[in-house]
């Protein structure tokens, strides 16, 4: 333990220990990694193979690669361009990948992922052990598997293990995480058959001991890893309950795996496992189960546990014994560094945001609203390499588009001034946080991140400057280059023709607290800033009815999270008005109309706008002949959200 | 009950189908939906509505079980939730049928693909009963 932090978290950077092989510490990259950057026929490419060269170097002593399905013909594949290894062809590209982790002195574990219900992408079918229809219209109608078939399907995962171990990896990983083949065989609900692999949690069983049996008998000499649910949050569906799930894990024990990853949750379950609403540490109690249950048998556990202080403290505590984590490397790979340097308040940390798996089940590439540079690996543009001009540039906004710049043209020798409007850096992150229902520590420690790396990197900001066409000529020919990252504004014009459109109230005001609605209040516009603030209001004790002209709400709103906001509209006893227009408003409320031309009068005290936005677009007009060089970032380009703002500022201070 | 609610079926293409059954007898309980799965053990009444020009009609046909069913969507529903939704008012039911759907008081089969249910016109309404339309690890 050499490094400064290191020894502050000694219980984490102490060695381990899986099989035969030793681990230089108590960390294993969990396989976060399906990333849709493959080819179409299960070849892995020169963009992923850059990604897996990351990731193998982020310091983890066990590394655990993407699932891989293991037959000819798809039926376990679950991702558009998820990676194969059912026959030798693909080795190659695997061989590279073990010895990116051996290269990085870490233990390296292939996953062999058969997606089972979930399967069969591109077959319009999936497998099961029985037909039991699906609840999510993304996945395909079922069908049973023969006896036939699961022998097939036992030996085709020790094949891939097999491969696995001949590419050079030292160990492999079955999963049947988020309700892939293995869980459908474990669980009472997808589990209907009434031969031997059917009926008592013994039957259901027998699938998973003898893949657990092939993969022993075909790789004897090296570690199985399997991810078992500790929960499956299916339980009214008629999945297992927790006492069963543990049961399963009893018999995975007494079958001899080597090391158990306790996770949460299936796709289906009508709840969050790992959203941006749980908590860090939410589920450790499974885990502490697990441990408490099986002391001889490694227990990994990290499902949304992304503090690496709270990771030392759980193995301290005998909660599991390594801390398995995925998207927190995702977000920040240098996490593991920064943490055995002490450098922990330098981490950009996973928020939760779960704009990764949005993605891939819209079969994009996966990408993260933290880290702009991930799934760009192979891309010389996307590194920060020294600037061969060195500029002065100014950056107008302090929200995250323009911080973000900054922070990167800064570490290519730019030199970088912020000018900001307001008091703070942080920008309507700040209103977003404020009124954030799900986490607004996450979002915090955004803000706080990136005022810690403007300390860091000498990045002056000066604070209560608004510019304009006046005071660019008052500092005229100082900068060569100008970013403008002055965000968005609620388009008040827009209810211009509205009587009483002067009553009406900014969002972002409300948002920033410098506006205070009354108890009834009326929001127009449902995206995710009315949404957010709607909840917040409600949550005070507002009366608050949501107006949307669109015939849906959440439009703008990550997949994965619309189904939250929808949630919390109900459980908030928020009235929604689609298909419905403002207009008009007086002292007794607003006035609205419906798509049919009816005509409601909503009783409020105030009426709060937040849609739609328009991008503060004027600043390009004014400033145009003013310098050398003019670019923008963010909400004021086109106004979309955080992790456009991210991202757009990165690719600007990249490439300046 | 949905025909109350035509607006949410309006970009829905004829034919577009959505039926309803009670749980008890039906054969479709929780971990134990084989009965379902082979037959209702008889015949069982099922709510069907169908999308028409211009509309949506509400119909009583008989379920024989999921092996055999002919709707797009079959939201089957528990006795405690049946006397729930019978007993709210119209503007209650809809924020009612998504409640318990999310607690598993009706469940809740699709029995076409996303791009089928897409091309059907299904995602407003998918969304409407807050149902994740795209997978959802969450
Ligand atoms: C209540 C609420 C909920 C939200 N919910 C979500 C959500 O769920 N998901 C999501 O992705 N996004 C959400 N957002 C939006 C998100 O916060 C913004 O998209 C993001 O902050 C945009 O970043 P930006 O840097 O482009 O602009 P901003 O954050 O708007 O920053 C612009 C900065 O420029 C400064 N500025 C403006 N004009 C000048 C000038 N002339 N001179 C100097 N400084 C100037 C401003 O003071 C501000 O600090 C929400 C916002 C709010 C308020
Ligand atoms: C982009 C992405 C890809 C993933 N791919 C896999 C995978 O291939 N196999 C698997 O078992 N889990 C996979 N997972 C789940 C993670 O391994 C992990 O269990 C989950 O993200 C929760 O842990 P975390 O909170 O540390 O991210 C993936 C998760 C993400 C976000
Ligand atoms: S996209 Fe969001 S959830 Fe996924 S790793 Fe990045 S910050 Fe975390």
């Amino acid at each position: 333990m050499s490094r400064p932090g290191e020894a502050k978290l000694p219980h984490l950077f102490k060695p381990g220990q899986i099989g035969a092989f030793k681990t230089k510490n108590m960390i294993k990259y969990g396989a976060c990694c399906v990333s849709n950057y493959n080819t179409r026929d299960g070849f892995i490419t020169p963009r992923e193979l850059a990604r897996t060269r990351v990731i193998a170097g982020t310091g983890a002593g066990i590394i655990t690669n993407q699932g891989a399905y293991p037959d000819p013909l798809g039926e376990g594949k679950a991702y558009f361009r998820q990676v194969a290894l059912f026959d030798d062809k693909f080795l190659p590209q695997f061989e590279t990948i073990a010895q990116y982790i051996h290269d990085n002195g870490a233990v390296a574990i292939q996953q062999i992922l058969h997606a089972g219900r979930y399967g069969g992408i591109d077959l319009g079918y999936c497998i099961q052990p029985s037909v039991v229809p699906q609840t999510l219209p993304h996945f395909r109608p079922p069908r049973e598997l023969s006896k036939e078939g699961i022998q097939d399907i036992v030996r085709q995962h020790a094949e891939a293990a097999k491969r696995s171990i001949r590419a050079g990896f030292d160990g492999t990983e079955v999963t049947s995480f988020m309700g892939y083949l293995l869980a459908n065989f474990n669980s009472r609900f997808t589990n209907q058959r009434t031969d031997e692999y059917g009926g008592s949690v013994e039957n259901r069983g027998r699938f998973m001991r003898e893949l657990i049996d092939a993969i022993k008998q075909a790789t004897p000499e090296h570690p199985l890893v399997i991810r078992l649910n500790g929960a499956e949050l299916m339980d009214r569906w008629g999945g297992n309950s927790e006492d069963e799930c543990f049961e399963l894990m009893q018999q995975a024990v007494d079958c001899g795996v080597d090391m158990i990853s306790v996770t949460v949750g299936w796709q289906e379950a009508p709840e969050s496992s790992i959203g941006r609403d749980i908590p860090p540490g939410h589920w450790n109690y499974l885990s502490a189960k697990a441990k408490k249950m099986f002391p001889n048998t490694l227990i990994t556990f990290g499902n949304r546990l992304p503090d690496p202080v709270m990771a030392n403290q759980c193995i301290a505590d005998g909660v599991f014994d390594f801390w398995e984590v995925c998207r927190p490397l995702l977000a920040d790979p240098e996490l593991i560094h920064k943490a055995a340097e002490d450098r922990l308040d330098e981490v950009r940390r996973c928020i939760g945001s779960l704009n990764c798996l949005s993605r891939l089940f819209r079969d994009l590439p996966y990408t993260c609203a933290m880290n702009p540079q991930l799934g760009h690996e192979v891309e010389p543009e996307y590194q920060i390499t020294p600037a061969a001009v060195k500029k002065k540039i100014m950056i107008i906004g302090a929200g995250p588009a323009g911080l973000e710049a900054a922070i990167t043209a800064r570490r290519r020798g730019h030199d970088v001034t912020i000018f900001e409007k307001s008091d703070r850096v942080g920008g309507n992150l700040h209103g977003y946080s404020t009124n954030d229902l799900a986490r607004p520590d996450d979002l915090i420690s955004v803000i706080n991140y990136y005022r810690t790396m403007i300390g860091k990197l000498g990045i002056e900001v000066r604070f209560n400057t608004e510019a304009n066409a006046k005071f660019m000529r008052s500092i005229l020919h100082q900068f060569d280059v100008c970013i403008i990252a002055a965000g968005a504004r609620t388009d008040l014009g827009y209810y211009r023709h509205v009587p009483g459109h002067e009553r009406m109230v900014d969002a972002l005001d409300v948002a920033r607290g410098t506006a205070k609605p009354g108890k009834r209040v009326v929001m127009v516009g449902a995206g995710k800033i009315g949404l957010t603030l709607a909840e917040s209001l409600a949550k005070q004790g507002h009366q608050v009815t949501l107006v949307e002209e669109a015939k849906s709400i959440a439009s703008d709103v990550m997949p994965s999270f619309k189904w939250r906001h929808s949630a919390w509209v109900e459980e908030l006893d928020i009235k929604t008005l689609t298909s419905t227009t403002l207009v008009g408003m007086d002292d007794e409320g607003a006035l609205v109309r419906n798509n049919k031309g009816e005509e409601t009068r909503i009783p409020a005290d105030t009426v709060v706008v937040s849609g739609p936005r328009k991008a503060n677009h004027d600043l390009f007009n004014d400033f145009l002949w003013m310098i050398d060089e003019l670019h923008g970032a963010g909400d004021a380009v086109i106004p979309r959200g955080l992790d456009a703002s991210i991202h757009e500022g990165f690719r600007i201070g990249v490439r300046i | 009950m949905l025909d109350r609610h035509q607006p949410m079926f309006a970009d829905m293409v004829p034919g577009a189908s959505v039926g309803l059954v009670r749980r008890e007898g039906s054969g479709i309980q929780p971990g134990k939906h084989v009965g379902g799965l082979a037959s209702a053990g008889g015949e069982i009444p099922m709510m069907l509505w169908t999308v028409v020009d211009g509309g949506m009609v509400a119909s009583l046909v008989q379920f024989r079980g999921l092996a055999d069913i002919k709707v797009d969507l079959l939201l089957v529903v528990g006795d405690r939730a049946v006397g729930n939704l019978a007993t709210a008012s119209a503007e209650e039911r809809m924020p009612m049928l998504k409640r318990l759907i999310r607690s598993g008081d009706v469940l809740f089969f699709v029995f076409r693909t996303k791009f089928e249910l897409q091309d059907a016109g299904y995602e407003d309404f998918l969304d409407t009963l807050g149902l994740a339309f795209l997978g959802a690890c969450r």
